[in-house]
């Protein structure tokens, strides 16, 4: 049976994830195209343009994550542990104008919350990938998507890079993605992996996600 | 789609196509794929035949809009709940008390009607968030605060609707108290505007709360009464600064002075922010710790197997050891963070009196905590949302994520939330109280708790039990939490506010002559909601059709 805590034991833990990791920031070299007055630069080359990629500095696997992305001209949007600034100075203001496709390398507790708030937007969840240390060694994944993008996460995961950067390559690959999220399980592709790599120690569980406009084409 | 139980499948097409009409066809919502969004997060329920769901959804974007379709519903007899913006996590988010309602969901009503700086009101619809509100007042330069909820993702209305709280001013961070002035559609379809604003062309409906009369206000909260369209607001003035000091004492039995002390300075005013409690000495750390600007540096030792062995000697009712420790330590057993807004020569001046007066507890000592001026600086206002600053966050969404502080993540939790006294003998039978029903119960073992004090005169435990992917661990959970519900009562304690799984539970407890409360709260139901249409279940206030005959 899982503890019963009280709200101050919920702050506690909240401090010490903070306290353990690493504040450095990823720092964005995307320079704005002309006409983009919000500054975000729209890449030429995805088959769905990513506008933003959401990356939680505290990670090691976020930053090799932002890399990949911002090779093919993603704009980086860093944070460190509190997704409020970067949802309040960069989403939100885009969001209630216009949706915008975002990815990210974030704890569950921050696409727990963008994904409520771009449900208002008319915005879903298109993929999700959880990504956890595992006690045998390595990292163990689990990608999901709708059953109509099985071709996403299905044989993934075996290159030679590191995952964060494969998990980078399958996000930019996905064309016309189609919501997948909230659904049944039987709704979803689902596919595991072990790779060998440990990006971190940290114990924390990650997910990498795809947040797009709602979209049941099949 | 699924069809509401007990409803004539014709009539709720019908109903559906008058919403249309009444709304525009974009904003019903009949597909699977949208009506699974109005669900409960956190649902104790989770995955279960049970869980609460929704049968449709529909999102007027004004009051002439939630008339008609308040209208249509009630001619063909079809439930509606209402959401604000469903943000109520741990208290039952988006999903109807009653299976197979249509979700009225008002998030498309967000307009801020009217902010009043040199009167320090607003006026809003309940769409409006913590952070529109915010925003608005940061881009307009005015200089107001919010007292936002905790996160501040949430509906200003939803919020103070039922009952939450912030960290600001006593008036001001309990949100209904902090309202003034409401307007209403009734299960009719009728229009009520309560306090001033029954007076056409009032001119002080968001000045002066009771209006003429009986003041109703209060039967639209935690309730199912109407449908409430525009809520105005209190805001607390900018204050030139906020001060944060330290009391510490060293002995458990000085709980008892220290919270007489602090419950005098609140209610005189010599204190005017939220108190905040920790135990360095029990390892229990302070809500605040982790939103203030400057991390505070907490003594709190946990490796220690001295302590540890001394904590447990203190808990079987002998703390003469875990006090030793302290004095050999400079450790407090426990501690008060006094909060003051106001002019900087004034917050100073309170707190020079706050420690004369606590002064008198032997051995106490204080400690500052910080003084910050306002408006912010840009680069630390960046670093830290902080609610007691009247500034919006999500930052407490780390909650139930996997780390090394919690190896084992759940999807949510239920707030168990029992208000006791405001006493230190309330807080150890509390805790003597709760740690056995644990035994008895086979919970996990409760720590020593501390509670909060959002409320005057009051103090409120909050327990988060844990809503996982296991079923039965998450029925066990369910049958604690309503054991723990019964176990409250019989000691005189009630929760606040509960999620739509225990609120007729909660509600069955406030039995005083044979029910006399809940049977006045079913008359007023029967007059204002005949046909039961408005969020059956509320609060465990049912329509007649659906209401189980009182043993």
């Amino acid at each position: 049976m899982n503890v019963i805590f009280s709200r101050r034991d919920f702050m506690s833990a909240g401090i010490a994830v903070s306290a353990a990791a690493s504040l450095a920031s990823v720092a964005s070299v995307a320079v704005s195209a002309p006409g983009d007055p919000l500054g975000l630069h729209l890449p030429l080359d995805l088959p769905v343009p990513v506008d933003l990629a959401l990356i939680d500095t505290r990670f090691p696997a976020a930053h090799t994550f932002a890399r990949a992305l911002e090779m093919r001209g993603v704009s980086l949007a860093p944070f460190d542990g509190d997704v409020t600034p970067v949802w309040y100075e960069q989403l939100d203001p885009v969001w209630r104008h216009a949706p915008l496709t975002v990815a990210g390398l974030t704890t569950e507790g921050a696409l727990f919350c963008l994904e409520q708030l771009a449900w208002d937007h008319g915005m879903r969840v298109a993929y999700r990938g959880m990504h956890v240390v595992s006690p045998e060694g390595g990292t163990e994944h689990l990608l999901e998507t709708s059953t109509h993008r099985a071709q996403y996460v299905n044989g993934r995961l075996s290159g030679p890079q590191p995952w964060p950067a494969q998990v980078a390559d399958l996000i930019a690959g996905i064309e016309q993605p189609v919501s997948a999220f909230p659904s049944p399980v039987e709704q979803r592709s689902r596919a595991n992996y072990r790779t060998r790599s440990r990006t971190q120690n940290d114990p924390t569980r990650l997910v990498s996600w795809l947040i797009a406009p709602k979209n049941s084409r099949l | 789609m699924r069809y509401p139980p007990g409803i004539d499948h014709a009539a709720f097409d019908t109903a559906i196509l008058e919403f249309k009409k009444a709304v525009g066809e974009q904003w019903v919502f009949t597909a699977d794929e949208d009506t699974r969004l109005y669900h409960d997060a956190y649902s104790p329920l989770l995955g279960e035949p049970e869980e609460r769901w929704a049968s449709a959804a529909v999102a007027p974007a004004s009051v002439e809009e939630v008339q008609a379709v308040v209208r249509a519903a009630n001619q063909h007899g079809i439930p509606l709940y209402t959401i604000s913006t469903g943000r109520n996590l741990g208290y039952g988010g988006s999903a109807p008390a009653y299976s197979g309602s249509v979700v009225l969901d008002l998030k498309r009503m967000n307009k801020i009607l009217e902010v009043n700086e040199e009167n320090a009101y607003a006026l809003v619809e309940p769409g409006v968030s913590y952070f529109d509100l915010y925003r608005y007042i940061q881009e307009k330069k005015l200089k107001l605060w919010i007292d936002c909820a905790d996160p501040g993702w949430g509906s200003l209305m939803g919020n103070a609707l039922d009952r939450g709280g912030g960290y600001t001013l006593p008036y001001i961070r309990n949100h209904f108290e902090a309202h003034c002035g409401m307007e209403v559609v009734l299960a009719n379809g009728e229009l009520l505007r309560t306090g001033m604003g029954a007076l056409p062309n009032a001119k002080t409906w968001q000045q002066y709360k009771t209006g003429y009369g009986p003041w109703i206000d209060g039967l639209f909260s935690q309730s199912n009464f109407g449908v409430v369209t525009k809520m105005g607001f209190w805001l607390m003035p900018q204050p030139e600064a906020y001060r944060c000091g330290r009391v510490n004492v060293r002995r458990r039995d000085d709980l008892h002075e220290l919270i007489r002390l602090v419950t005098l300075l609140e209610n005189s005013t010599v204190t005017n922010g939220c108190p905040d409690s920790s135990s360095p000495l029990l390892g229990i750390g302070s809500i605040g710790a982790q939103s203030r600007f400057l991390a505070v540096d907490e003594p709190i030792p946990t490796d220690d197997p001295e302590l540890a062995k001394l904590r447990d000697q203190a808990e079987a009712g002998d703390p003469r050891g875990l006090e030793a420790y302290g004095r050999r330590h400079n450790l407090a057993y426990w501690t008060f963070d006094l909060k003051f807004y106001g002019p900087a020569k004034m917050v100073a001046a309170q707190w020079e009196s706050a420690k004369d007066i606590l002064a008198v507890i032997p051995e106490a000592w204080f400690e500052e905590q910080g003084e910050y001026r306002f408006p912010l600086a840009e680069e630390p206002k960046d670093k830290a949302r902080n609610p007691e600053f009247g500034i919006p966050s999500l930052n407490n969404f780390s909650i139930g994520a996997r780390s090394s502080t919690n190896p084992t993540p759940s999807h949510g939790h239920m707030w168990l939330a029992p208000i006791i006294p405001r006493t230190a003998d309330a807080i150890f039978e509390a805790n003597r109280v709760f740690a056995d029903a644990a035994r008895q119960f086979g919970m996990p073992q409760l720590r020593f708790a501390l509670p909060a004090w959002y409320w005057q005169r009051t103090a409120i435990f909050i327990f988060g039990f844990p809503v996982t992917e296991d079923k039965e661990e998450n029925r066990r959970h369910r049958e604690a939490f309503f054991h723990m519900i019964g176990i409250c009562a019989e000691h005189g304690w009630a929760e606040y506010r509960t999620g739509p799984v225990f609120q007729d539970a909660v509600a069955e407890k406030f039995s005083f002559n044979n029910h006399s409360l809940m049977r006045f709260h079913e008359s007023v139901k029967d007059a204002l909601d005949p046909n039961g249409i408005l969020s059956p279940g509320r609060y465990g206030i049912w329509p007649k059709h659906l209401r189980k005959a009182r043993a």
